[in-house]
């Protein structure tokens, strides 16, 4: 192989290594070592004394993450938060990719602008102008007592609510483009053939549409599930205290109580958990491009 | 073949403009049941939208489809009688060939079928486009022209009273697609269905047609069996659509009851056509004459009609036939088609100076 080439492939595998896998492995070793009072707040793994070379491996935080019943409540909230909301956001999306991959050309970029746009002013912004529209003096609950329809606010910041409106807000576009990529390609000939051969508009959707829009359902519902089991921001600012999610476990054992081994172990169980769903989106992906 | 006078598809005046754009113009046309009908033209001329609104999935903008009595115009795609192969097949590729074919039978509201009931059918539909070792197949493991008797089976498969077929060679290459055309007919006529193809292949048209229908900017030029519309054109379009033809422009100046006689600046003699002509002395006309019709010599004809002369100015050599095309004084060229029957032969050659001749009934007279 060449230099040239060998540095095209090398470069990619290069940033990867710089940024994926070395502080990876920082987060690993920290994980194994136990808290200290000192700067960096943990223990060294290998301690050199009396000529010998001790490596000790403490593996007392993934332990205590089973013992403390706080964490196995927040991975399981968090998953069970993620997943919900990422299927209120497959609900939302799918129709508005739909329309967007069937509209005339000129109005078709006109409407992706539009779900794009947003995502252009800055995501903390964003969030934070969702504690305005929610809280209890805030534009709906001003709104809906303005027109007489309720008499005292009702509570929509600091709950779950909150947080799902923030996830499906927020990761919507994410959802939305890999569904709309996979609508476009839809032959329209296929849905006329269908028609053709006696089904009903409905009947077309769910024998047709949508089992051909799987490839994108399980792309866009990756890219919104993932990052939303670790989302810290939403959670922090919309959820409250109720709301128990694995990033602000994670925010509270690194900022709040400076165990770094602890929240190192935290991390590492999450990436556990959520590389059963990614080997199984690349192994789908792969056999996708087989075809 | 069941034919009967009785017409299965009736189309009354029927029109659809496409923003202000006239794409099909008050068409009149009457296919009776069992027929096996083309619409024939070239890209634009209103062909597929025609079909597309018998299908459904076009509503005319005026007018009316009648199918076994019925007016259906307005009547959405999935409740109508109708089944269409689709140019591209539109196979499910998400289905088996089985599940492809069972797509419309499972769609039956009215005698809902069980599945054994089904399963016979399907099994019967792909014996007999020969595709029964097939039906666990998907639609990209298979061959252009596997998908092709598919694509037939399944629309088949609801015994529609009309079946529409879209370019239905139009996936295939070149040799396949005779071997299929003949093929796709057997089946149909064995079906007994009736039939409205569109094409833009005369060939494939006068192949599997029993009649056609040419049409140009919307309209229908002309209604025949393939031979009429290729012996007796009744329009210079028609006429040069349809295979190859030399078209002069002549005068009418001789009417008599066995023959008519023209001049055309082409000429030095006269041109005779056998059948009298539907216009005065003096009316400018065109005469078509097609290439293989014409027979070419070395000698002048002794007839004193319906012969020109030209030297040969390219040969192009197509194995079964030659065609010579044959450069008049004036600069005009004329197209002349010889058969290679004898492979010694010494044929007519370059700058030869040729003699083109033909019988009195070989000329069309073209009024439009």
């Amino acid at each position: 192989m060449s230099w040239g080439r060998r540095s095209v492939i090398g470069v990619p595998y290069l940033w990867l290594a710089l940024f994926f896998l070395a502080p990876f492995v920082i987060v690993f070793k920290i994980s194994f070592s136990e808290m200290a009072y000192a700067i960096p707040p943990y223990t060294d793994l290998m301690t050199w004394a009396e000529q010998q070379l001790t490596l000790s491996l403490n593996l007392g935080n993934y332990a205590y993450l089973f013992t403390d019943d706080l964490y196995i409540r927040a991975y399981l909230s968090s998953i069970r938060i993620a997943a919900i909301a990422t299927l209120i956001c497959l609900l939302v999306a799918y129709p508005i990719a739909y329309v967007i991959a069937r509209a005339e050309p000129a109005t078709r970029n006109a409407l992706l602008m539009l779900v794009i746009l947003p995502s252009w002013t800055s995501f903390l912004i964003r969030i934070y102008a969702w504690v305005g529209i929610l809280k209890n003096n805030g534009l709906i609950n001003n709104f809906l007592m303005w027109l007489g329809i309720i008499d005292e606010p009702m509570a929509m910041l600091n709950t779950e609510f909150a947080v799902y409106v923030g996830i499906v807000y927020a990761y919507l576009p994410f959802m939305v483009l890999p569904l709309y990529t996979n609508l476009m390609k839809l032959d329209n000939s296929l849905l006329e053939a269908a028609a053709d051969l006696g089904a009903a508009p409905w009947k077309v959707f769910m024998a047709v549409t949508l089992p051909l829009s799987k490839a994108g359902i399980i792309a866009g519902s990756m890219l919104v599930f993932i990052p939303a089991v670790g989302e810290f921001i939403i959670p922090d600012m919309l959820g409250g205290a109720e709301t128990l999610m694995i990033g602000k476990v994670l925010w509270q054992e690194f900022f709040n109580n400076r165990d770094w081994p602890v929240a190192s172990a935290v991390a590492i169980v999450m990436l556990l958990l959520l590389l059963l769903p990614i080997t199984l989106f690349h192994r789908y992906q792969a056999r996708e491009l087989e075809h | 073949m069941t034919q009967s006078n009785q017409p299965m598809l009736e189309i009354r005046q029927v029109s659809k403009q496409f923003g202000g754009l006239d794409a099909v113009k008050e068409v009149n046309l009457s296919i009776n049941k069992g027929e096996i009908f083309a619409l024939l033209g070239g890209s634009g001329c209103g062909k597929t939208t025609l079909l597309r609104m018998l299908a459904g999935f076009e509503t005319p903008s005026a007018g009316a489809i009648f199918i076994d009595g019925e007016d259906i115009s307005q009547v959405p795609p999935h409740r109508r009688p109708v089944n269409m192969m689709f140019q591209s097949y539109a196979l499910f590729p998400h289905m088996t060939v089985a599940q492809n074919v069972a797509f419309g039978l499972k769609q039956e509201k009215k005698h809902r079928l069980s599945k054994p009931e089904i399963a016979n059918k399907v099994s019967e539909l792909l014996s007999l486009v020969r595709m029964q070792d097939f039906a666990e197949r998907k639609p990209d493991q298979l061959s252009g022209g596997q998908r092709q008797r598919v694509a037939l089976a399944r629309s088949l498969a609801k015994k529609p009273k009309v079946l529409l077929l879209d370019e239905p060679m139009g996936a295939l290459d070149k040799k396949l697609r005779s071997e299929m055309q003949l093929e796709v007919v057997d089946i149909i006529e064995a079906v007994g269905v009736t039939c409205v193809m569109v094409t833009h292949d005369q060939e494939e048209a006068m192949t599997m047609a029993n009649r056609i229908s040419v049409m140009h900017e919307g309209e229908i030029m002309q209604v025949g069996t393939p031979s009429e519309i290729y012996e007796f054109p009744n329009s210079r379009h028609t006429a040069e659509f349809i295979g190859s033809v030399n078209i002069f422009d002549a005068e009418v100046t001789q009417l008599e009851t066995h023959y008519s006689g023209l001049t055309c600046s082409d000429f030095t003699v006269p041109i005779q056509v056998e059948a009298g002509i539907n216009a005065p002395i003096g009316a400018k006309l065109a005469v078509a004459v097609r290439p293989e019709k014409i027979i070419m010599s070395r000698q002048q004809p002794e007839a004193m009609s319906n012969w020109l002369t030209g030297v040969v100015e390219d040969i192009a050599y197509l194995g079964g036939h030659s065609v010579y095309y044959v450069k008049l004084s004036n600069g005009k060229r004329v197209m002349s088609v010889g058969t290679n029957n004898d492979r010694h032969e010494q044929k007519v050659t370059w700058q030869d100076q040729v003699y083109l001749h033909w019988s009195n009934t070989s000329a069309v007279v073209l009024y439009q």
